[in-house]
């Protein structure tokens, strides 16, 4: 499978297309909470705790992409687990192959951010954060991969938080299904912005895409109530109030007789 | 549950005695400023207000009384590009609204659904990826998202034929994370009692 999703945010030019996505089969979460966790003990270099880093995390997933009125996907702030050194140390991709995934950084389950220090993953210290999901069954990804750009002469550490918050929430664009859009004002543009606020009209139009709402349902008539949509009782409300006013639409009157 | 159902009983009972009573097809065109506040726009920070979106709905209004009216309302938006061309977006909702009138104002509230379609052209793009350039998919299919809106608005009759109206559809609105507000106003011509 040819991977198009490393990913990294530096700066350049623009060019004029639409949102992307990472790869031509439009692989999406199954789920619609997606956790966020953090590798702990990795982020030797960027000055920051992983209780740090997983805050900024959590203003990452709050402050952008949790905030799109028309998708169904959340992500949530998770938890620092520990996982093998390879997650540190390794590469991203396998050598000499069109970056298929390195099998010893698979990730299980949603999504993982590691700091990560192996040169073949940043090529230049300008190149903040790589990201590949990186454990896919046909369309649905189980597991996505972030690794951030620990070596001494990373340039993550000297961005503001809230400038740190919005690449991260970058990368987690790139985990979920989305390739880079080329609208200097969305959060997909490939270069970082020092006031990147909220997303563009482009990121709420890719998560939307890869993952539309449906209210007040959310299949053809089916409810999941093991912890998917709870059904909605002003949907249901709405929905008898619109069958009574058809009805009374089309309901035949009595022709009134001019006299 | 038991709510529900008592809702639901009412609703039936007051069908079938209340809609004896006149309606009013109307016809509204407005504009509509979507998800105000929410979207970066500019390199500054700067978020949206409001942008050219014409929408055009039809209503017809069931007097229950001469002070309370239940106004079903089909509409949509002009089919639009995204924030880049190759993005087609259009949204359409069905609402149910009530309204509440005065001698020249009126109440508005109602829920319905609003759809938005969004779309693209297929193929790849050649973008940027910060060391290079590399191909991206663009969409294809046509996807449809599906929210639950509430309806807050007023109304103003300037005379029998014409109105105006300003309102508010709230996306989520029991949810503060993703709720999200856009901001309407319309003229509207009442055609009476054409049915």
């Amino acid at each position: 499978m040819k991977f198009l999703a490393i990913v990294f945010s530096i700066l350049l030019s623009t060019q004029s297309e639409a949102f992307t996505m990472n790869n031509s089969a439009k692989i999406v979460f199954a789920k619609d909470e997606v956790a966020v966790n953090v590798a702990g003990g990795f982020c030797t270099n960027l000055g920051i705790t992983d209780e740090e880093l997983l805050s900024i995390v959590g203003t990452a997933v709050d402050n952008f992409w949790n905030k799109s009125p028309t998708s169904r996907l959340k992500l949530r702030k998770g938890a620092v687990v520990n996982v093998a050194t390879d997650f540190h140390t390794g590469t991203i991709c396998m050598p000499s192959t069109n970056c298929e995934p390195n099998p010893d950084l698979s990730v299980a389950s949603d999504i993982l951010i590691s700091c990560n220090n192996n040169a073949a993953n940043f090529s230049s210290s300008a190149i903040l954060a790589v990201t590949i999901p990186n454990n896919i069954s046909g369309t649905t990804i189980l597991g996505s991969l972030v690794l951030i750009n620990d070596q001494a002469s990373n340039q993550f550490d000297t961005k503001a938080r809230n400038e740190q918050a919005a690449i991260i929430a970058h990368e987690l664009g790139h985990a979920f299904g989305l390739g880079h859009s080329p609208v200097q004002d969305s959060l997909m543009y490939y270069a970082t912005m020092s006031k990147r606020m909220a997303l563009g009209r482009d990121d709420i139009d890719g998560i939307s895409y890869l993952y539309p709402k449906q209210q007040p349902f959310s299949g053809c008539g089916t409810i999941d109530l093991n912890g998917g949509d709870k059904p909605n009782w002003w949907g249901g409300l709405f929905i008898g109030f619109s069958i009574i006013a058809l009805a009374e639409l089309f309901r035949k009157k009595p022709k009134s007789k001019l006299v | 549950m038991k709510k529900l159902k008592y809702l639901i009983f009412l609703l039936l009972i007051s069908s079938s005695s209340v809609f004896a009573v006149t309606t009013d097809l109307n016809v509204s065109l407005g504009n509509l400023c979507e998800y105000v506040g929410k979207i970066q726009t500019d390199e500054d920070g700067g978020k949206n207000f409001c942008s050219f979106l014409p929408s055009l709905s039809g209503n017809l209004d069931f007097f229950i009384t001469p002070e309370f009216v239940l106004s079903p309302q089909l509409g949509a938006t002009l089919p639009k590009s995204g924030r880049d061309e190759n993005i087609k977006r259009m949204t359409m909702y069905a609402l149910l609204n009530s309204k509440y009138k005065t001698s020249y104002v009126n109440l508005i509230g109602g829920a319905g659904l609003y759809l938005t379609r969004i779309s693209g052209p297929g193929g790849e793009a050649l973008l940027n990826n910060g060391n290079g350039t590399d191909s991206f998919p663009l969409p294809k299919d046509a996807v449809y998202t599906r929210n639950f809106i509430v309806n807050l608005g007023l109304g103003f009759d300037f005379n029998k034929e014409w109105s105006a109206e300003l309102y508010t559809y709230v996306f989520n609105a029991l949810k503060s994370e993703d709720r999200a507000f856009s901001l309407g106003f319309s003229a509207t011509y009442h055609f009476g009692e054409v049915l």
